[in-house]
């Protein structure tokens, strides 16, 4: 079993010491009538059942949605009856052409070849702690690391990787950068990114211009990611050739 | 100190089927653990703590019925506690006035009882750095040592990774090793 940190206790017992100048009296019953008296404010009950809105915006809502349904059906009838529409032919068989998706696909299917937008997710754990300095109301952060493995649509950046970063963040939000390396089974990708953490690193973005090496020779990947408590999306381009100049 | 009061499930089944009663007697068995956690959280305002845990309660009682597990009343309690105290803060951007003990430190009148005047020594300087800290900050040590909820439980309960609350702990705690061997 291991020993208690003694700095761990002291904490402990001046945590404690502090908490014990607070006045804890309480009139127990007078309190809850009070929070039940302000949490009604927020609570609100239809027909004995509690609602999330209050119930005059249900009741807005209930008159408001027929009123549109109507409006939209009358609407639509006379715009049909001042347009000559044309004979709708039933076709003798049935139609093999596919019924396109309401959203077009946002990416192309990649083939791994040549230039393609990728897309995929990553998880996202920080493998070293930054070392920290505080100025003022800044909190220097200087050559932490942040593992990144990336689940993607092309399996030429699909791999791991490593920012070594620092940010500069006010109440745990501000810019990041450093330098970026992404391991894949046949090459790598090295460049920097910059980007921005917020919540102390529990979230950030990072957008990166990478180089390619090994088979991914005379290649640039740019990358674009999003992550938020260590789950993240992931967009980026492949393409021939050089990133481009500042 | 922590301390160890059980409510039965049965009270809270009522306090959420609207029982005020029920409620009054959950407010008797977890409002001390909710002031000392928003007290501390505060930097020692006794005003944000109050007004804190009492917009604690009237949240408590909303969002009762969305508590899955009675049995972890308390620590949900006095993390409502905390996130509003932490709130406050930010609105009122309070900035604590320290307070020290001035005539038994610095005159040295030490109280016989106590072990080690330099043992107390350390601990107002730690006082004196709880104070320095962010309300964000004062709320992880509130919630590790005062509630006595360890990182994946407070991370649950924030709605954070437990191991960035595991690195801020101990970055804070190496801050405050830091501050202490400064001072």
């Amino acid at each position: 079993m291991p020993e208690p940190d003694p700095f761990d206790a002291r904490v402990r017992a001046a945590v404690h010491g502090f908490a014990d100048q607070a006045q804890t009296s309480v009139d127990a019953a007078a309190t809850a009538a009070e929070a039940i008296r302000r949490g009604q404010a927020g609570r609100h009950t239809w027909l004995g059942h509690t609602v999330p809105v209050p119930i005059s915006i249900l009741i807005v809502l209930v008159l408001l949605v027929p009123a549109v349904a109507v409006s939209i059906g009358v609407g639509a009838a006379w715009y049909q009856q001042g347009r000559v529409l044309p004979v709708a032919v039933p076709s003798p068989t049935p139609s093999l052409t596919p019924t396109p998706s309401p959203l077009p696909s946002p990416l192309p299917s990649p083939d791994g070849e040549g230039d393609e937008a990728v897309a995929g997710a990553e998880v996202v754990t920080v493998s070293t702690s930054p070392a920290e300095t505080v100025v003022g109301d800044v909190t220097r952060q200087r050559d932490g690391v942040v593992a990144t493995r990336a689940s993607m649509n092309d399996f030429r950046v699909d791999g791991n990787g490593t920012w070594q970063f620092s940010a500069d963040l006010r109440s745990g939000t501000g810019p990041a950068w450093g330098p970026y390396q992404l391991e894949t089974t046949a090459g790598a990708w090295e460049g920097t990114c910059t980007g921005s953490l917020w919540a102390d690193g529990a979230g950030g973005t990072r957008s990166c211009w990478l180089v390619g090496s090994g088979d991914y020779d005379g290649y640039t990947y740019y990358v674009s990611a999003t992550w938020s408590d260590k789950r993240g999306d992931v967009r980026g381009v492949i393409y021939p050739g050089s990133p481009p100049a500042p | 100190m922590t301390r160890n009061v059980a409510i039965a499930t049965s009270v809270v089944e009522q306090a959420v089927a609207g029982d005020a009663i029920a409620f009054a007697r959950i407010v008797a068995a977890y409002h001390e653990d909710m002031i000392r956690v928003a007290y501390v959280v505060s930097g020692g305002s006794q005003d944000i703590a109050d007004d804190a845990v009492q917009s604690a309660w009237a949240a408590a009682w909303r969002k009762l019925g969305s508590l899955r597990d009675p049995d972890r009343l308390k620590p949900w309690l006095v993390t409502v506690a905390a996130n509003e105290a932490r709130q406050l803060c930010r609105r009122r951007r309070t900035r604590s006035v320290v307070e020290i003990d001035v005539g038994r430190t610095a005159l040295g009148m030490a109280d016989p009882a106590e072990p080690d005047p330099a043992d107390r020594a350390v601990a107002l300087d730690l006082e004196r750095a709880l104070r320095h800290l962010s309300a964000d900050e004062r709320t992880l040590l509130a919630l590790r040592y005062e509630a006595g909820l360890d990182s994946s439980e407070i991370g649950a309960l924030l709605g954070r990774p437990s191991a960035t609350v595991r690195w801020r702990l101990s970055r804070l705690m190496t801050r405050l090793r830091m501050e202490l061997s400064d001072a």
